[in-house]
């Protein structure tokens, strides 16, 4: 059950987070679709991290949830943080020149998905998958 | 910092596009580029972009893609994207996308048949054979010899 942290500052370091939890995912047994989801579900927070806080960091860690074998990921930035959540999880919202789909989309890719942010202290979004 | 970029072939009038690595945003938007400019450069009627091995498409290159196909239908040419793997359209409908304006098929064969089609109907517009010969004088005969 191991664990790690990438530090992102730039897209090139989120191709190596997304091998991380491609790899992740494999040796949880995770199927095609599966990993294919959860790697997409990376790729879109951690562009949301790179567009709104610049920085941040993403934890990968390999749990048991619900007797099964589970890929856990932490995304923390200490960006400008999200006043309105409820609003920046409604489809089709979008506050800057994309079509809206990131956080809603990525909620209904993941089985468990849980967002912490206030404005000033940063974001920090959970998301859970397994097979 | 990257000056990578995803070649881009000219295939008669279309344009053909293979990705097969992992597309970053700075890639992606210089393709986007790139095929435009290609497009008007060639006049190509047509765009195919393979992404069978593409292993994921998330919103942002989702939207790439839209915008490809927007641009080149602005510039009177469609776009086709092939060999789409069955877990990238499954996880592309359950995040949201529906990649508008863009058409889909099987595979490049499939892709280049659905090319000939939409660009062949769209040949058929006499209005455009008309701007077509007074655009391009040198080759009356040659205009003249395709209408028989």
């Amino acid at each position: 059950m191991g664990q790690l942290t990438y530090k992102i500052r730039q897209p090139s370091d989120v191709v190596l987070v997304k091998n991380a939890v491609q790899k992740a995912a494999k040796s949880q047994g995770f199927s095609l679709l599966n990993t294919t989801r959860i790697v997409t579900a990376t790729s879109e927070l951690c562009r949301n991290m790179l567009d709104f806080a610049q920085r941040g960091e993403v934890r990968i860690q390999q749990l048991s949830k619900q007797g099964r074998p589970a890929v856990c990921l932490v995304f923390a930035d200490e960006g400008p943080g999200i006043a309105d959540i409820s609003q920046a999880m409604k489809e089709g919202y979008s506050s800057r020149n994309s079509l809206g789909m990131g956080l809603p989309g990525t909620r209904r890719i993941m089985k468990e998905f849980h967002i912490e942010s206030s404005p000033g202290e940063g974001t920090k979004i959970e998301i859970c998958h397994w097979q | 910092m990257h000056t990578d970029r995803i070649p881009i072939l000219k295939l008669g009038q279309y344009l053909l596009v293979t990705i097969q690595v992992d597309l970053y945003d700075e890639l992606a938007e210089r393709l986007e580029s790139d095929i435009i400019t290609m497009a008007r450069k060639h006049d190509s009627r047509g765009i195919l972009i393979d992404i069978s091995a593409v292993s994921m498409v998330d919103s942002f290159m989702g939207r790439i893609f839209s915008n490809i196909a927007s641009m080149a239908k602005l510039m009177d040419a469609e776009t086709v994207l092939t060999g789409m793997q069955p877990a990238v359209a499954i996880t592309l409908v359950e995040l949201g996308l529906t990649l508008e304006g863009v058409h889909t098929a099987l595979n490049v064969d499939d892709g280049i048949a659905l090319l000939e089609q939409l660009v062949g109907s769209y040949d058929a517009n006499p209005l455009e054979e008309i701007v077509e010969e007074e655009e391009e004088e040198t080759e009356p005969a040659a205009d003249g010899a395709i209408d028989l």
